[in-house]
């Protein structure tokens, strides 16, 4: 997916998007990243072809996307912010299905493809409730399973581990792991640096409205990129600062690449805890049967 | 005073999401779109007593037969919209009554009634993803059938906008100053709410556009399974459906 020189105004004469490119290629996984109203959220809008921009292009597999929107839809498949403006039917069976029953597909295929998508997600029990009446957590695993269930060659993510918890921020980054293994295109914008850290391959820094750098997934933590990103650096710089950590080695050690092992539905990461001096309070914040 | 307003906003969402709930069986395929469409009419326009109360008894004979494992669950589920429909065509039909000679303003009602109850069970029985599929296949422009979609998936997610506001409203009322009060506080959220509606008409209008795959032009999606054929179902359906409306063309006629 190529976006080529895309200006964009809600506005007349006051763009939000001016001149963006940006490339993603099939296995990989590219992060879009920049302050709140940088455009990120209307960038990603636009590449799931639902907004027009006023100038420039987006490509799919070298084709138009907007000369050819119908035949190109079904390749992509876009997680709202919010996923209470991505959920509008009756069930959450219903939303899995959506797509699938747009697609004239039979109701036993449906079936198998919606139960297939909620084991994988972990949202089988949730199949008879009301979307609405869901936690912003169900609520987002529901909207990630109703378009990973017609299966999409770019997925577009948007914020997707705004307001998550811990575990289900593990079954974002497997899921995406899985999209890579699968050699599909993963296109994500986040404020999330230490989750963009740990998956993307290659990030956009934006701001007010343009590419402001484009960086390596592994260096989208180091301060003096952040500092000219405007960025402020999360915690995993100031961990890295104050043990004096080099970035490589912990880029080595928590970064989630194609070459993890598997153990059943769970990622199996190599960890290696810092052990604090004598005059430090540290504090392991995790899971259940985390370790 | 609130309350009750909450709870109602709550039951009419509850009720609609009630009849937005898809057909799982796939029995009754888009191809019974027009059927359904001229069932209802038939209804509505029925010329006696008889041709009217037919189509309800063909709709609950179908939704039966489409969802015969699970029936009971249909049915109480179909009992909230039918009920809730039926009050609301009855209450807005009274007027006429004071209008016009009573047995004609309550066959007019009852008509009302009928293709209301006739037309939720029917899309019941086939889910309204393939209602609208089937306007698809009557060659009505795709921008109609869009709005026609937006408009049903909006209006529910539009009283989920209503109850938040008037709950976030009440949260943050500290004293019970009376009836008047109460009004003027739920004015307020009116003006916020149809500046939300707007918004979020748009988002609701986006997230079918992005999901909506049907007439993917020269693409067959790469993981489709079998299109639907037309079923037993939708023969029995436009059998029925032709001998109701041809009855009622003979009695107009008599």
């Amino acid at each position: 997916m190529t976006v080529e020189d895309v200006w964009f105004s809600y506005v007349r004469g006051n763009p939000v998007l001016k001149g963006v490119t940006l490339s993603a290629s099939p296995g990989g996984i590219v992060a879009i990243l920049g302050p709140t109203g940088c455009g990120k959220s209307t960038l990603l809008t636009i590449m799931a072809g639902l907004i027009q921009p006023d100038e420039g292009h987006v490509l799919v597999n070298g084709e138009d996307l907007f000369r050819n929107i119908k035949a190109l839809r079904s390749h992509i498949g876009l997680l709202f912010q919010d996923p209470e403006h991505q959920l509008f039917n009756a069930t959450v069976y219903d939303e899995v299905a959506y797509a699938l029953r747009t697609m004239g597909m039979s109701e036993d295929e449906v079936r198998r493809r919606v139960l297939e998508v909620a084991e994988e997600l972990g949202i089988k029990e949730l199949l008879d409730r009301r979307p609405f009446k869901l936690s912003v957590g169900e609520k987002k695993k529901v909207a990630l399973a109703s378009i990973l269930s017609y299966d999409p060659e770019i997925l577009l993510l948007d914020e997707p581990t705004a307001n998550l918890g811990a575990r289900d921020e593990a079954l974002i980054v497997s899921t995406i792991a899985k999209a890579r293994q699968a050699g599909k295109t993963v296109v994500m914008a986040s404020h999330d640096l230490e989750f963009v850290f740990r998956v993307a391959d290659k990030a956009y820094i934006m701001g007010k409205g343009t590419v402001k750098a484009v960086v390596k997934g592994e260096d989208v933590i180091k301060p003096e990129i952040l500092e000219a990103a405007g960025l402020t650096p999360p915690l995993i710089t100031m961990v890295a600062e104050h043990f004096r950590i080099s970035y490589e080695e912990i880029a080595s050690l928590t970064r989630v690449t194609g070459e993890h092992k598997r153990q059943g539905q769970s990622l199996r990461l190599r960890t290696k805890v810092p052990v604090p001096s004598s005059d430090t309070v540290a504090c392991n914040h995790s899971d259940k049967g985390s370790g | 005073m609130r309350g009750a307003t909450q709870a109602y906003l709550a039951g009419l969402r509850e009720v609609l999401a009630e009849l937005l709930k898809e057909s799982n069986s796939g029995l009754l395929t888009p191809y019974s779109t027009p059927a359904i469409i001229a069932l209802t009419f038939t209804a509505a326009l029925a010329p006696s007593w008889l041709c009217m109360v037919l189509p309800p008894i063909i709709a609950l004979a179908t939704l039966t037969l489409s969802t015969w494992g699970s029936i009971a669950e249909e049915l109480k589920g179909a009992v909230k919209p039918v009920v809730t429909v039926a009050a609301f065509s009855t209450f807005v039909s009274t007027p006429l009554l004071l209008s016009r000679d009573f047995s004609d303003a309550a066959f007019f009602i009852a008509r009302v009634v009928a293709s209301s109850i006739t037309f939720i069970m029917l899309v019941r029985a086939a889910g309204w993803s393939r209602v609208l599929r089937g306007l698809k296949y009557l060659m009505l422009p795709e921008a109609v059938t869009l709005m026609i979609e937006e408009t049903v998936r909006f209006i529910p997610s539009f009283l989920g906008d209503a109850l938040t506001l008037t709950s976030a409203r009440e949260a943050r009322t500290l004293s019970d100053s009376g009836t008047l009060s109460t009004w003027r506080s739920l004015s307020t959220v009116a003006s916020e709410l149809i500046l939300r509606a707007n918004a979020r008409a748009q988002k609701v209008l986006m997230a079918i556009e992005s999901r909506t795959l049907a007439g993917s032009g020269n693409v067959t999606p790469r993981n489709a399974g079998h299109h639907s054929n037309v079923s037993y179902l939708d023969v029995l359906l436009y059998l029925l459906t032709a001998l109701v409306v041809l009855m009622g063309v003979i009695v107009t006629a008599l």
